[in-house]
């Protein structure tokens, strides 16, 4: 049950950040959207090496059951990935501020025509 | 044409939604009836011999740094072609200016806090074997702290602080001794970035001298991932002179 409830918050968060990336003309909106699904894509990873009634992947004496370690470990990896998109994302945010002294993408669109 | 027309709320809407509702009974099938996490043979594995395979505790530093060592080194390359990327992409053209520092009232308290702030990330990185954390998770906290204190005193050099200089030997320290404890293994006739089969000891899990090359690998990582961000972060916020 509290697996179900996290990949439904999960599901729900990927389609809030597609929304804010499909839908927005704020470059920074599309960023946070960018950064939310990220978070939904650890959140799901971390649901699916969910087992119930076990602990975090650290030893410890007197627990034998923990969750799949796997999982805990691509996160970290997607944690990086995402930290390195964003500083890309905001990068280039900066670049089309610094060109056009607006982050409205239909304002630039207006002005490259 | 305007653009986004008007209805483009309303498709990114429905688009999301389709998105989702193809995703959802997908994941809920595989995590109900999908392989137990018992029965995944990698996971049965890393949970038995993980203690002795890498003297770590912690199983997901194990994963990240024995385990999977090698995507771990791809991983720090991508944190590093990110920050060669953001520096080439803004490079500053102006003299930066200095931002006006905020009020004595905060440096004063910063003044107090950042040598408390320094127990957290070295802590989360020397531990990373041990603990929930490690070399990532430790830089970062390190990077936030640099960047509190570019926040409060305007300046990153009046606080003392590390200048552009240092944040790069750090950033490259970091990768390159990463990669030199990587050649141990090769020396050592194993893999590269082989742990325990390379010679390193195993001590005894549980205790801060334990996991072989880990806790190394989780300070090369801390270095490199801190100055990284911290780079990443300046050349973002570094004002240029009047660009129209």
């Amino acid at each position: 049950m509290r697996q179900e409830a996290a990949i439904v918050a999960g599901v729900a968060l990927l389609a809030i950040g597609l929304r804010g990336v499909l839908g927005s003309r704020n470059m920074i909106r599309i960023c946070v959207g960018l950064t939310i699904m990220e978070t939904a894509a650890i959140l799901l990873l971390v649901a699916m090496a969910w087992r119930p009634d076990a602990a975090a992947p650290i030893l410890a004496p007197g627990i034998d059951r923990y969750v799949d370690p796997l999982p805990h470990a691509l996160a970290l990896t997607a944690i990086v990935i995402g930290a390195a998109i964003t500083a890309l994302a905001l990068a280039l945010t900066v670049l089309v501020y610094r060109r056009f002294g607006t982050v409205d993408l239909a304002e630039v669109r207006r002005r490259l025509r | 044409m305007k653009w986004p027309a008007r209805g483009s709320a309303l498709a990114a809407w429905v688009l999301s939604a389709a998105f989702a509702a193809a995703l959802l009974p997908a994941l809920l099938d595989a995590a109900t009836r999908g392989v137990p996490v018992a029965d995944r043979a990698a996971a049965s594995a890393y949970l038995r011999d993980g203690r002795t395979d890498t003297g770590a505790v912690n199983l997901v530093t194990a994963v990240l740094l024995d385990y999977r060592a090698f995507d771990t080194l791809g991983e720090a390359t991508v944190i590093f072609a990110a920050a060669a990327i953001v520096g080439a992409l803004l490079l500053a053209r102006g003299t930066p200016r200095p931002r006006p520092p905020l009020s004595p009232l905060v440096r004063c308290a910063m003044q107090g806090l950042i040598p408390w702030f320094w127990v957290f990330p070295v802590a989360i990185i020397l531990q990373g074997h041990l603990t929930p954390g490690g070399g990532f998770q430790g830089g970062v906290a390190l990077a936030v702290l640099a960047i509190l204190a570019d926040t409060a005193y305007g300046t990153p050099t009046a606080a003392g602080g590390v200048g552009d200089r240092a944040l790069g030997i750090a950033e490259s320290m970091g990768a390159l001794s990463f990669w030199a404890l990587g050649l141990a293994g090769v020396l050592a006739g194993t893999g590269y970035l082989a742990n325990l089969a390379a010679g390193f000891s195993a001590g005894s899990p549980g205790t801060l001298a334990s996991g072989g090359v880990i806790p190394f690998l989780n300070v090369a990582i801390g270095c490199k991932v801190a100055a990284a961000l911290v780079s990443m972060y300046r050349h973002i916020v570094r004002e240029q002179e009047a660009t129209p």
